[in-house]
């Protein structure tokens, strides 16, 4: 090769540079407007996982995973994705980036809805049928302890602390407060009727209760375990037994709540400083369960009649897309990769 | 809860088939087992619907889609071209994109500052003949529940008659004769009850579908709204 040709493929060479770095700055810039995140969402009906990216708004793979998967969640080192399996009857576990099986971690009968420790090592899982709370240790496949608490127990919520644990069950009307030193309930708080859902707020101080048939959220003071306020909703037009309060998330400046309302196919947007429904956004049919994206800009909505997923602009209080997923969505968990 | 013993229900019967070529007395004893759940899986307000899904009478515009309430319009029955729409849309034979396209044409054909108002008729007229569609698959099902306690009622009346029977077969050849007789004919029935609770999830889903399919044309309808 004579030295023109070389240099103009030197020229070629840094051309192709050129525009790679611009490319790769491009692509950067629109990683920095829309951060990728991984959005997983368990069909209840199909015995599936969808898989979403957030930047592209698009489902872009479906795992097969255990029969009838509702809860999800994922471990503190984003390594795991837990999945409960109700009629498996176990948590299984999957590596969350390649979606192997893991193991199958002991649940107790028809596991529904759980949550980790804050220190990541310990799982709560509501048995249902057995009307207990099972202590399981994620790392050494161990029960730890089983705490009877009310009928059909469900929500479950744990203080940012890691100290109290709150469970509400079904039948009772009742969030549980429970010391995950000791393992035993401390307290009991009578709520309205089929508590479904507990969420501590960032800084700990409140609990928030939703209750489906009851249709309000309770909201109560950790610490003295006080009602400090019930919040109903009011929809006009809407019949009131459409209103079925189910998951609720609160941002982490603890400012904005936001509570599914089932079949009213509808997400309520709470100022937590007044107790105020700001709006209601229409999604789809039976919105179930609610999750951020890290950076909260997005909120993900299980849509369990629709088989879709809404994907709401926390920002402008505005729904951006609807997602089609498998056959009855039911939880949602959202990695930061 | 409701949904769970609902799907209890269905194992039970679902169990109670796997068997039914291996013990047909006891798939008896099962499917009787069965009636009482039957009679009482259902709300008190609403007797004989059979679904686990909540009966709901009437779908509301405000729960279909976040534009202005259109439960109480009828002059979309005036306007030909929405008539025609409508009819189109709510054949569910008619698939989802092709409904989608008709929307957008219907709403592209529309004079700017009319269009807002006619896609609210045009959702008015759809809505409309839905709940009266909907109203005829839920009063279907009802009436299929109906016939299923009467069904089962007499399965339970066989199965005392068969008991009877067997008391006296042993020293009566005319009751062993009529035993046979009797035991095909409770066997036949108890086949047909089945047969027609099995096919039941599947078309306790028709209202849903419907209802799914009345949300997406509603969703569609709204997109081409300005207001």
């Amino acid at each position: 090769m004579d030295s023109t040709g070389h240099s103009r493929v030197t020229a070629g060479v840094t051309r192709h540079t050129s525009w790679f770095m611009i490319a790769l700055l491009a692509s950067l810039l629109v990683a920095t407007a829309a951060p990728a995140y991984t959005v997983y969402v368990t069909n209840e009906k199909d015995g599936t996982v969808s898989i979403i990216d957030s930047a592209k708004l698009e489902v872009v793979r479906t795992v097969k995973v255990g029969q009838r998967p509702r809860g999800i969640t994922l471990t503190k080192d984003h390594r795991w994705l837990l999945i409960c399996a109700s009629d498996d009857n176990a948590v299984l576990v999957y590596d969350a980036r390649t979606m192997e099986l893991v193991k199958s971690l002991p649940s107790g009968q028809d596991p529904e809805l759980f949550i980790l420790h804050p220190a990541g090592k310990l799982l709560y899982i509501a048995n249902e049928e057995d009307n207990l709370v099972t202590v399981v240790d994620i790392e050494k496949d161990s029960v730890l302890a089983e705490i009877p608490v009310g009928v059909e127990p469900e929500g479950m919520g744990i203080s940012p602390d890691g100290k109290v644990l709150v469970t509400t069950s079904e039948t009772t009307n009742m969030a549980h407060f429970i010391d995950t030193a000791t393992n035993t309930t401390i307290d009991n708080v009578l709520v309205d009727s089929r508590p479904r859902f507990a969420e501590f707020n960032a800084d700990g101080s409140q609990v928030w209760v939703s209750a489906e048939i009851g249709g309000t959220v309770t909201v109560i003071d950790a610490k003295t375990r006080a009602v400090i306020t019930k919040i109903a909703f009011k929809i006009p037009g809407m019949p009131l037994d459409a209103i079925q309060p189910v998951g609720v998330r609160i941002t982490k400046d603890g400012k904005r709540a936001f509570v599914a309302l089932g079949p009213s196919n509808r997400v309520a947007v709470i100022d937590t400083a007044t107790f105020k429904v700001e709006k209601y956004l229409l999604v789809g049919q039976r919105v179930w369960q609610l999750a951020f994206t890290p950076d909260e800009k997005l909120l993900f909505t299980t849509n369990g009649s629709s088989n879709d997923v809404s994907v709401i602009d926390v920002e402008k209080l505005r729904v951006v897309r609807s997602i089609k997923v498998g056959r009855y969505p039911w939880g949602v968990v959202v990695a930061p990769f | 809860m409701g949904r769970r013993r609902g799907a209890i229900l269905i194992k039970s019967e679902e169990n109670n088939v796997a068997h039914s070529n291996a013990a047909v007395g006891l798939f008896a004893a099962g499917i009787i087992a069965c009636v009482a759940p039957i009679a009482h899986a259902a709300d008190a307000a609403n007797p004989d619907w059979p679904c686990i899904q909540r009966k709901v009478a009437t779908l509301t515009s405000v729960q279909m889609w976040d534009g202005p309430a259109v439960d109480d319009l009828s002059q979309w029955s005036d306007n030909e071209e929405t008539r025609k729409l409508v009819a189109v849309l709510v054949s569910r034979r008619v698939p989802l994109e092709q409904a989608a396209t008709s929307i957008a044409q219907f709403a592209a054909a529309q004079p700017q500052d009319k269009r807002d108002e006619s896609l609210k008729n045009l959702f008015a007229g759809l809505l409309s003949t839905v709940n009266t569609d909907r109203a005829t698959v839920m009063s279907g099902l009802e009436r299929f529940q109906r016939r299923q306690k009467a069904r089962a009622a007499e399965i339970e009346r066989q199965d005392g008659v068969l008991r009877q029977l067997k008391e006296r077969a042993a020293a009566d050849e005319k009751a062993r004769a009529e035993l046979a007789a009797a035991e095909d004919r409770h066997n036949w029935d108890i086949r047909v009850f089945t047969e027609r609770q099995q096919s039941l999830p599947l078309a306790c889903e028709v209202p849903v579908v419907i209802e799914q399919r009345l949300f997406e044309l509603g969703r569609e309808i709204r997109s081409h709204m300005s207001e």
